[in-house]
């Protein structure tokens, strides 16, 4: 996921009112691995690159080996891991670094199952970015690989790991929220998508999200991220999903909707819907969940709480920071508030010092240090948000209601 | 034709203009060099605890962090003009004195000494994040653009399409130089309310911790001996700086 580039929702207007969800500072890094750990990279996009930056920051987690089939990225990879042995092909830094501890797999989706079943099948530790693939068959192929491997697998749904949202997903099993009664998730920024091709003969494969052939659009490859906060907060599927999208601002050939909406339903009714856009910045990227008791809405590294008038007065109310958006007046949530504030620092809790990517990162090689510790985002999990974001991309393209496999 | 973008970074708005014929390309060339600014802004912050900078200060005193090629570059130029500038340009705000920060060049790591030891990256990140934008325009295939954070650090690539040079003049009254940019960066600092530095080179970078040296005090910093021109201006008045380095930096 990309970073937001409008920060509205961190500002007040006005008196600071709302409640910001702000767990333990002490487990929120910075991390160190109990040994260090061998790491292979595969795929030196963007994300690839953010994946390379933030493992930088774990002590211990040694970059080895960096692989991408573009020359320009493999050498732009090869800058970023001092070190790190560079390779064209995956099967070859497989073949060649049989002491990698573990593999993290960031190429264009629909390359993912490919990558992943080798690296699973030489006996590597694997996170392969999210979503796990773009058709139903290559996200249970790899669901099914990394089931029958017996190596640590996770799914790159950064969320399950947020601390932030962790926090938040307590409150949320809690009379601070009781039962829920919508969702909605948002993701709004003015970007065309495309990425400059060096050459002519590039521009479909560096520009494959806008391919409707192998791209599962900004259902997929958005819509699935901020679905599986949904998935994992309402701990159930749903039924079925309506959609539609069309390009409202980049007339450049695409076919690829650059604005899309959605419904997803539960079968209790529960609808969340989503929006996703590529025309306008408003709003940036959040979730939230609305309850009987109380709303969440959560963005990256902060979240807020928001009480109904009528919800029973929470004891650490009193240490709380509140701030405002427009009528809704919310409390800043910090835990460890008593301590914090003894010391002054209750506003330091504000926010993650690291972004979400870092603890996914940072949870998976604790699993890889801890085989017994499960991830927080396993293969069976990334295959029910995979699925969720591919079906609501073909109520997008197709229009209509879709059916979602249980 | 002529593409704008633009984007609000490290408390300024950064603009980019670029002329070519394909617009496809032109804004995918922009985007991808507003995303690069973005993503310097939102690493070498102080104010951000998500930010590279405050990761360095919360593990000071403990073990070295690797860099990435560009973060070690802009930390070996901020070292570097530091000691060409006895001082005056000094991006631990006087808290580390000549070690607090602690390169090493074959491990390619950084270390702050001790959790005393601030950062503040302010009077070099804007020429930074230009110069790592102006590279992704050239290698996106973008021949004339040019760049600038608030005006006061910029850069050119190639020639406007209409004219022979990006021309920019720096404020601040009489004799004040008017410099053209083909390929060529410019820093613009301010010092005091009266003191003013341009700095004109081939790397934003340099010319911002320069421009912030020289600003400071103009008989302190020696600049590169080849492909940099300086002014500054004292009593209202701009004059040329001379002073060039004995060996080439």
């Amino acid at each position: 996921m990309t970073p937001d580039r409008r920060t509205f929702l961190r500002q007040s207007a006005g008196a600071l009112a709302g409640v910001a969800l702000a767990p333990d500072l002490a487990a929120l890094g910075p991390r160190r691995l109990a040994e260090p750990k061998s790491l292979g990279v595969v795929g030196l996009g963007r994300q690839g690159r953010a994946i390379i930056a933030e493992l930088q920051k774990i002590e211990g987690a040694g970059i080895k080996a960096v692989c991408d089939t573009s020359a320009a990225r493999l050498a732009t990879g090869l800058e970023r891991a001092p070190g790190a042995e560079g390779f064209a092909d995956h099967r070859a830094l497989l073949a060649a670094r049989r002491d990698l501890d573990a593999v993290i797999v960031a190429t264009p989706t629909h390359r993912h199952a490919a990558v992943v079943l080798d690296v699973l099948a030489a006996g590597k530790h694997c996170y392969c970015e999210a979503p796990l693939g773009h058709t139903a068959e290559e996200a249970r192929a790899i669901a099914a690989a990394a089931d029958a491997s017996r190596r640590v697998f996770m799914t790159g749904f950064t969320a399950r790991s947020n601390p932030v949202y962790q926090l938040a997903r307590t409150f949320a099993r809690t009379d601070a929220f009781r039962d829920v009664v919508s969702g909605r998730t948002h993701a709004h920024r003015k970007t065309s998508w495309r990425l400059p091709a060096s050459a002519a003969a590039d521009e479909r494969a560096v520009n494959w999200r806008l391919d409707p052939e192998v791209s599962t659009g900004l259902a997929g490859e958005i819509g699935s991220h901020q679905l599986d906060v949904m998935l994992w907060f309402l701990d159930a599927m749903p039924v079925a999903v309506t959609g539609s999208g069309a390009v409202r601002f980049h007339r450049d050939g695409r076919t690829v909707a650059d604005t899309v909406q959605a419904a997803v339903r539960w079968a209790d009714g529960t609808v969340v819907t989503s929006a996703i856009s590529l025309a306008n910045s408003y709003g940036a990227q959040h979730e939230a969940l609305h309850g009987t008791n109380g709303a969440f809405v959560l963005a990256g590294t902060h979240g807020w709480m928001f009480k109904e008038a009528d919800a029973p007065t929470l004891g650490w109310e009193v240490y709380a920071l509140r701030q405002q958006f427009h009528q809704d007046d919310g409390i800043i949530l910090i835990a460890d508030a008593t301590k914090l504030a003894a010391q002054g620092q209750l506003r330091a809790g504000i926010g993650l010092p690291y972004p979400p990517l870092y603890y996914a990162l940072a949870d998976f090689l604790r699993s890889v240090t801890h085989p017994t510790v499960p991830v927080p985002c396993s293969a069976a999990d990334g295959l029910r948000s995979t699925l969720l974001g591919i079906r609501m991309n073909e109520a997008v393209v197709r229009g209509g209601e879709v059916t979602i496999e249980g | 034709m002529e593409l704008r973008a633009a984007t609000q970074a490290m408390g300024t708005r950064f603009e980019l203009v670029l002329h070519g014929a394909d617009r496809t390309l032109l804004v995918a060339a922009a985007e991808a060099a507003i995303d690069v600014i973005e993503a310097e802004h939102r690493r070498l912050s102080r104010f951000d605890p998500a930010s590279l900078v405050s990761h360095l200060r919360r593990v000071a005193g403990g073990p070295a962090v690797v860099l990435d090629r560009d973060t070690w570059d802009l930390f070996a130029d901020a070292v570097d003009v530091r000691r060409a500038s006895r001082g005056r340009f000094d991006v631990t705000l006087g808290t580390g004195g000549a070690t607090g920060v602690q390169l090493d060049r074959s491990a390619r790591t950084i270390r702050l000494a001790s959790p005393a030891v601030e950062l503040d990256l302010g009077g070099i990140a804007k020429g930074h994040a230009l110069d790592l934008a102006a590279r992704g325009l050239r290698e996106a295939g973008v021949e004339r653009a040019f760049l600038h954070g608030g005006t006061s650090s910029g850069c050119g690539i190639g020639r406007p399409a209409d004219r022979r040079a990006w021309r920019v003049v720096a404020a601040g009254g009489p004799g004040a130089p008017a410099v053209d940019l083909v390929d060529r960066a410019y820093s613009v600092s301010a010092w005091g309310g009266a003191a003013l530095a341009c700095v004109v080179g081939p790397s934003a970078r340099l010319a911002d911790a320069y421009a912030t040296a020289l600003a400071l005090d103009p008989d302190a910093a020696v600049l590169p001996r080849d492909g940099w021109e300086a002014w500054v201006r004292r009593d209202h008045r701009w004059r040329p700086v001379s002073r060039r380095a004995r060996r080439v930096a």
